[in-house]
């Protein structure tokens, strides 16, 4: 087993645990925005836009940290700056 | 196959200016969107009543009443660069759908170059209305300890800004490229469906993204 | 050069002019367009806002015309009323006026008529009884009614002739006897030498004296007369106390 071996093992199982851990973080977030949005419409069905952008954003900012994780699993599958060969 | 995720191939160079695909893309972009604002200007001039003319007017009022929502006044220059954003961002994200062009927000150096403008526009929008006194006043509060916190919130939220879009962009166009290598015909659609959705979406987040953090320099001296 | 630095360098500056023609092409005409319309509308509708404000001041206007006509015509009404009813009681009060005038003319008539009858009834009823006191005296007649009344005649004489009498005047219907003027010159006393013997022939039996002091009547004729006077004023004066008659005349009347 050489070191490129290792280095491309790790590099896997750390892409598949990034991608496995920011994605239940950013789910369990975006369902809670979701249930408040849900409930906060259905109290004041006449702010529906405001409560609707405002849920968009929220959606946006949360899930951009499952996109961090993807870009990050990404970067070690494709783009890790520790093999000398870019899979592909 | 070649799976492209980060970097953009060069096509030809220009003396010592590498020209690369996503500058093309964005170019031809930039012109169908010049060429349609000139038709619908033409019609609102010609034909207030008809559809496309009412598809314009819904964009313009659409935007300056978000601005003046998020805001709280009307502000032409803001609405204009949030909507040049929007149109710019949801055009490259369609036009990553057409067949052999990989779309120009797919590229890191595209939306760090978006975000990077909004990042210039928050301070000057700050300094235009408030003065620069009052604009960096804003970083000492509440508390001067604060100062650092501010500066990484707004460089991080930059950094998000255009990661957010590259990645969604970028992961939408992979998956597809991805299913149509596996599957072939037909069976990816349905991720192309939602790559539209999203494209749009996160179009539409980018913009938003923008108003709020001008609109927050803005009434930054205010408080 | 890089190929990543130059391309965003180069976005950037595709964006930034993008965005600038945009705005000068597409969102500056749009708004301006868009102002125009609202303008427009915001014309027309302050257009339709005086026009309604004119339409609601004219029903306004009609209403208080109609308001004052209606208030005008019932004041015409009550005044017309009130006139009307005016005019019915004048005519009442004149209808009464004249009903209470022709009532009292004819109650005076009917007084009237009611005088001039007790007065022809008196006249008539006092000649029967002169007439009557008359007879009977007449049939009585002779000496000695002739003696009686010369009697009282000196039983009057005598309550006067205290004092001085003169000139006296005895009027009978024939000469009288000699006992007779020796009674009379001695019942008038003292004023008896001036006495004046005369002889009237109506003058029935008895004596009639005139003395300086008054008029001695103790003739048939004179208590004829006497008799009738005193009925007739004993009746008119009934009749006043009483109006026996006037009471008459009202249920007439009425």
């Amino acid at each position: 087993m050489t070191d490129q071996t290792i280095i491309a093992v790790v590099a896997m199982a750390g892409a598949a645990l990034t991608m496995a851990l920011g994605a239940i973080g950013a789910a369990i977030g975006e369902s809670r925005i979701g249930a408040a949005a849900m409930d906060a419409l259905a109290r004041q069905p006449d702010e529906a836009s405001s409560i609707t952008r405002t849920l968009f954003v929220s959606l946006a900012m949360v899930e951009s940290t499952a996109i961090f994780c993807l870009v990050i699993a990404l970067i070690l599958l494709f783009a890790n700056p520790f093999t000398a060969v870019v899979g592909g | 196959m070649h799976l492209r995720i980060f970097g953009d191939p060069v096509v030809f160079q220009i003396g010592p200016i590498p020209i690369t695909e996503t500058m093309i893309t964005s170019t031809v972009v930039s012109m169908v969107l010049l060429v349609l604002a000139v038709v619908l200007v033409n019609s609102v001039r010609t034909r207030p009543d008809h559809w496309i003319s009412v598809i314009a007017f819904l964009v313009v009022e659409t935007f300056d009443n978000m601005v003046k929502d998020i805001i709280g006044r009307r502000h032409a220059v803001v609405a204009t660069l949030s909507a040049s954003m929007f149109l710019f961002i949801a055009a490259c994200n369609l036009a990553g759908q057409l067949p052999g062009v990989h779309p120009a927000t797919g590229s890191l150096a595209t939306t760090s170059a978006l975000a990077a403008v909004v990042f210039l526009s928050v301070p000057i929008a700050g300094i235009q209305t408030n003065g620069l006194w009052n604009y960096i006043k804003h970083y000492f509060r509440p508390n001067p300890l604060l100062m650092p916190l501010h500066v990484i919130s707004e460089l991080s939220r930059t950094l998000a800004l255009a990661v957010r879009l590259f990645g969604n962009v970028m992961s939408g166009h992979l998956v597809v490229g991805l299913l149509v290598a596996l599957a072939g015909f037909l069976v990816p659609t349905p991720i192309m469906a939602l790559d539209l959705l999203i494209g749009l979406l996160q179009a539409y987040i980018f913009a938003i993204l923008s108003i709020v953090y001008i609109g927050a320099a803005i009434s930054a001296g205010t408080e | 050069m890089s190929a990543t630095l130059a391309t965003f360098l180069f976005e950037s500056a595709n964006f930034l002019v993008l965005a600038a023609a945009l705005g000068w092409l597409f969102f500056k005409p749009v708004r301006q367009a868009l102002a125009d319309h609202r303008n427009k509308f915001e014309a027309d509708n302050r257009l339709a806002a005086d026009k309604l404000a004119e339409a609601t001041r004219m029903q306004q206007e009609i209403q208080t015309t109609k308001d004052a006509l209606q208030l005008e015509l019932q004041e015409f009404r009550t005044k017309e009323m009130e006139l009307a009813q005016q005019k019915a009681q004048q005519i009442v009060a004149e209808a009464r006026g004249q009903a209470e005038r022709e009532r009292e003319a004819r109650r005076r008539e009917a007084a009237q008529m009611s005088d001039t009858q007790r007065d022809t009834l008196a006249e008539v009823s006092a000649a029967a009884a002169a007439d009557t006191v008359g007879r009977l005296l007449t049939q009585i007649g002779g000496p000695d009614l002739q003696s009686a009344l010369i009697n009282s005649a000196c039983v009057q004489l005598r309550e006067i002739s205290s004092g001085e009498i003169a000139p006296v005047k005895i009027e009978s219907k024939e000469p009288l006897s000699d006992d007779q003027i020796a009674l009379l010159r001695s019942a008038l006393g003292s004023s008896a030498d001036a006495t004046d013997f005369r002889v009237d022939e109506g003058l029935g039996d008895g004596v009639r004296i005139t003395t300086g002091k008054g008029l001695i009547d103790a003739s048939v004729r004179g208590l004829v007369q006497y008799a009738s006077q005193s009925l007739i004023k004993e009746m008119g004066l009934r009749a006043n106390h009483h109006n026996r008659l006037q009471h008459a005349g009202d249920d007439y009347s009425t």
